[in-house]
């Protein structure tokens, strides 16, 4: 298993930074700059020591982090086609009014 | 409709990610236990997910399942038991998950509770405790810890907590477990086992509510040192068996309680019944 990214949403972090509290190996790290919430997204330093045990995705209450390996990649597809045919329903009930 | 750039690969599959991101302060716990049942679910499949439903009451963990992608319930303050109830004795087949805090479980809906699992129904409730009323600024609530110091409790306070898993042992529910969030994936088990079970089951999930319980009660407002005090102040099930009360004051005793098979689930009694009724009538 080969890890690509750790991708950290810019638009659901609340900046707790359990993740990097949480991480053994010490691949994430407080960011510097600040976002447009106004909080200290983490950042990705050292990807080459990840493992991929998961314990920042466990303890991110935001749904904001993800570690992606060559194994997820297919399974995360297929997610997104999945949110892409509720998003469509969405905006159908938006167009009809069911929403209201 | 706004598109946030996020990929997570559970959120994709299971939730309303037009909703997000969730309205829980910067390091609560409910996010996690909400991605733990999650996982549970992606682990038992597709088939257990779709005959859901999800029932919840007020408080801040009533909104965890307002998030997902199936029907939920908002209820009553605390009557979520009652109405959960009514979905699973129409609808047998369905999984009824619960989603409570303490303030609704413990203290408005403490009559429910008992008597859901004095009828052992097939419910599974999902117990949220924070240690105090979180939603509403802070107030001393019946899961505050002795001698601790809230709004409503300036001088400390005075009456002692309750202890849940005893609580459901004696009124008879039938699987009983509690972990905190920071015991992830011992949780998730539990909650796998707990929603396959037939019968009444209890998850107590100590979670962290780094803006009141941290800033009154622990000292701890910054929530990596409250997931370490979780963690540190932890005590297994079979090692808290030797300790004594002193030992184990202010600790967290953690573990899956009960497991018992012994009782009949009330949906199926009450279905003999009604055949029983129509055969005779």
């Amino acid at each position: 298993m080969k890890v690509i990214e750790i991708r950290i949403s810019q638009d659901l972090c609340k900046g707790c930074l359990l993740c990097v509290w949480a991480c053994p190996y010490g691949v994430l790290e407080a960011g510097k700059e600040r976002n447009y919430r106004g909080v200290e997204v983490p950042i990705v330093t050292k990807l080459e020591e990840c493992r991929a045990c998961r314990l920042c995705e466990y303890r991110c209450p935001d749904f904001a982090i993800q570690v992606i390996t060559d194994k997820d990649v297919e399974k995360l597809r297929e997610a997104e086609q999945m949110e892409l045919r509720w998003q469509r329903r969405v905006e159908l009930a938006e167009e009809v009014g069911v929403s209201e | 409709m706004r598109k946030l750039d996020f990929s997570h690969y559970l959120a994709k599959k299971y939730m309303r990610t037009d909703m997000l991101p969730h309205a829980f302060c910067p390091g609560c716990g409910i996010g996690i236990i909400q991605r733990a049942v999650l996982m549970a679910f992606e682990e038992l499949g597709d088939e257990e997910w779709r005959k859901t439903v999800f029932v919840s009451g007020i408080g801040c963990s009533g909104w965890a399942p307002t998030y997902f992608r199936v029907d939920a319930i908002h209820a009553l303050h605390g009557r979520a038991l009652p109405l959960a109830t009514g979905i699973k004795l129409a609808k047998p087949h369905l999984n009824v998950v619960v989603f409570m805090g303490d303030g609704d479980s413990m203290a408005i809906g403490g009559n429910h509770l008992i008597h859901a699992a004095r009828r052992n129904i097939g419910i599974t409730a999902i117990i949220v405790n924070n240690m105090i009323y979180s939603l509403t600024g802070g107030q001393l609530a019946p899961t505050t810890p002795m001698y601790s110091y809230t709004n409503t409790s300036p001088y400390g306070n005075i009456e002692p907590n309750f202890d849940l898993m005893e609580l459901m042992k004696a009124a008879g529910a039938t699987y009983l477990a509690r972990w905190t969030t920071w015991h992830f994936v011992q949780l998730k088990n539990s909650l796998k086992k707990a929603i396959k079970h037939k019968g009444f089951s209890v998850v107590e999930v100590i979670s962290q509510c780094p803006t009141y319980t941290g800033r009154y009660i622990l000292r701890k407002p910054d929530p990596r040192d409250y997931m370490q005090w979780m963690k540190d102040n932890s005590i297994l099930l079979d090692v808290a068996k030797g300790m004594d009360e002193r030992e184990l004051e202010g600790k967290i005793v953690v573990g899956e309680f009960l497991e018992r098979n012994d009782r009949t689930e009330f949906s199926e009694l009450y279905w003999s019944l009604i055949k029983k009724a129509e055969v005779k009538a």
